[in-house]
């Protein structure tokens, strides 16, 4: 595989593949560097990597492996969100934005507590827009098992978040 | 070199059937993947009989699982198994898993199952049967677009509606 | 109560039955003010996930892989890996030749060896996990995997037969 080819077909899923990680790791300097061995890993592949059928939800299966391997091998205690979200451009007065630094917190740990499963699924289906096939595909969990997941999820966090009293 | 080959085979057959007999717990890998254990672009994990006999001892909260049934259940096929070999690479995985079924001896163990999945990954089961019984169960995993070639031996008496059973409990 | 279509839709999204063109729906209401006061947690939710779409790694990363690829090319030289690389068949032939003539010689004289002398080819014990628990954690892992795959397999060789069985009433 030529790195022009690398550049075309793998990298465009760079964001994609970063957000899975920073989901699983919940630190963007862990996530960046599980995408660097991830992008090693599939590298060393060569020329396999062109005859895959479906790229992209193979990616993320790679992505997700790789980070829960790598989250279970260091099994830290207490798994912190960074405040990345700073970092993205938020149009609104200074007050609305702290008030909604508080709120999104809320948002992050109530899906933080959800089982790794539920977890994954909301973030494949609500973050990323992808479809009950593609999540089949990228967790390699029946379709069946993935919508029992995603409502399951969704019902979870709805519970939290009405408990948490976001007025 | 061609026509020597078949009779160094049935030599080599021999000579493994020979050495097998003579180990209790035969394994597949030690049979026929000897080089890969010490080629490091592999890893490899072995769990010994003797850790196997610890297990009961632990507290089952370390397996992180989301029920006791779930627990139960895995303990529960644990105390069956003597020996686990595995080996892994994400290194030319199509040729390591064509290479691989190419060894096995099909006199010996038998292909129980193989799952082709659509983007080209391939599992194969098979077992190696003493007295009616399962006494090994070889997983192997690879194929073109897969992401990693594994090898797992588990030797012990097994009951493959317990494993089964298993993944239903993960899945509640 | 105002707004009926998206208090409608929210509905069909926690009973996990919305489009995807639907949830974009949902995202882009949720992105204008909202002025009830019980759709407000929504917005959050919504929010959330419209931000989160937004997060990217820093700036550079794909240079700083090509920059860690190229060093670890030049780290590694290439060239005796590639001509390894040809050879290696051969020399798994010749391995295996060495193998069989050792393994045949070893049958000769392994009645009148003493079982002491017997050395095992592969030293598991360096692959052993440190804690039991490790130990633990690993075969369940592995019983996971194995028992996903296989119900994997039996699931489609059930889908296989109820197809036949449909084939065979159209037959009939």
């Amino acid at each position: 595989m030529s790195p022009e080819s690398f550049k075309h077909q793998i990298l465009p899923l760079k964001d994609r593949m970063y957000r899975l990680a920073l989901r699983i790791t919940g630190n963007p300097a862990e996530a960046e560097d599980a995408l660097q061995e991830v992008w090693i890993k599939l590298w060393k592949q060569g020329d396999q990597l062109l005859q895959i059928q479906n790229l992209e939800a193979w990616c993320v299966r790679v992505t997700k492996n790789h980070c829960i391997d790598k989250v279970r091998n260091k099994k830290p205690e207490v798994r912190e969100w960074t405040e990345a979200v700073e970092a993205v451009s938020w149009d609104q007065s200074p007050e609305r934005k702290a008030e909604q630094q508080d709120t999104l917190r809320l948002v992050r740990d109530a899906i933080g507590r959800l089982p790794e499963k539920l977890q994954l699924v909301m973030h494949l289906r609500d973050i990323e827009g992808l479809s009950y096939h593609e999540i089949e595909e990228a967790l390699e969990m029946p379709m069946a098992q993935v919508k029992v997941n995603l409502f399951r999820a969704r019902q979870q966090v709805r519970a939290q978040l009405l408990n948490t009293g976001l007025q | 070199m061609l026509r020597i080959k078949p009779v160094l085979f049935t030599l080599l057959l021999a000579g493994i059937a020979l050495s097998a007999a003579a180990q209790t717990d035969a394994n597949a890998i030690d049979k026929y993947f000897q080089q890969y254990v010490n080629d490091n672009r592999f890893s490899v994990v072995y769990i010994s009989p003797k850790l196997f006999q610890m297990f009961g001892k632990l507290d089952v909260g370390v397996l992180d699982m989301d029920n006791d049934t779930e627990a139960q259940a895995v303990m529960d096929m644990i105390k069956d198994l003597r020996g686990l070999r595995i080996l892994t690479t994400d290194e030319n995985v199509a040729e390591f898993y064509k290479e691989a079924k190419a060894k096995i001896n099909t006199k010996e163990y038998e292909t129980l199952m193989t799952v082709r999945e659509k983007d080209g990954n391939q599992v194969e089961f098979l077992v190696r049967e003493a007295d009616n019984k399962i006494a090994e169960l070889l997983l192997l995993a690879g194929g073109p677009g897969a992401d990693e070639f594994v090898l797992m031996s588990f030797v012990g008496l097994l009951d493959l509606n317990k494993i089964s059973r298993l993944a239903k409990e993960m899945e509640k | 109560m105002n707004n009926p279509f998206i208090r409608e839709l929210l509905d069909k999204y926690f009973r996990g039955e919305t489009t995807l063109e639907e949830e974009k729906t949902l995202r882009e209401f949720f992105s204008r003010d909202v002025a009830d006061p019980d759709l407000k947690p929504y917005q959050e939710l919504f929010s959330f996930f419209q931000i989160e779409q937004l997060q990217q790694p820093s700036e550079g990363l794909e240079e700083r892989f090509f920059e860690q690829l190229s060093k670890r090319e030049t780290s590694e030289p290439k060239r005796p890996e590639a001509i390894l690389r040809t050879l290696r068949p051969w020399l798994v032939r010749a391995a295996m030749v060495a193998f069989l003539l050792i393994g045949s010689w070893w049958i000769y004289t392994r009645n009148e060896m003493n079982p002491a002398t017997e050395t095992a080819a592969i030293d598991w014990s360096k692959y052993e996990p440190e804690t039991p628990e490790e130990a633990l954690r690993i075969t369940k892992e592995a019983l996971g995997k194995a028992s996903r795959h296989l119900n994997k397999g039996t699931s489609m060789a059930m889908e296989e037969m109820n197809l036949m069985g449909e084939m065979g009433k159209v037959l009939h």
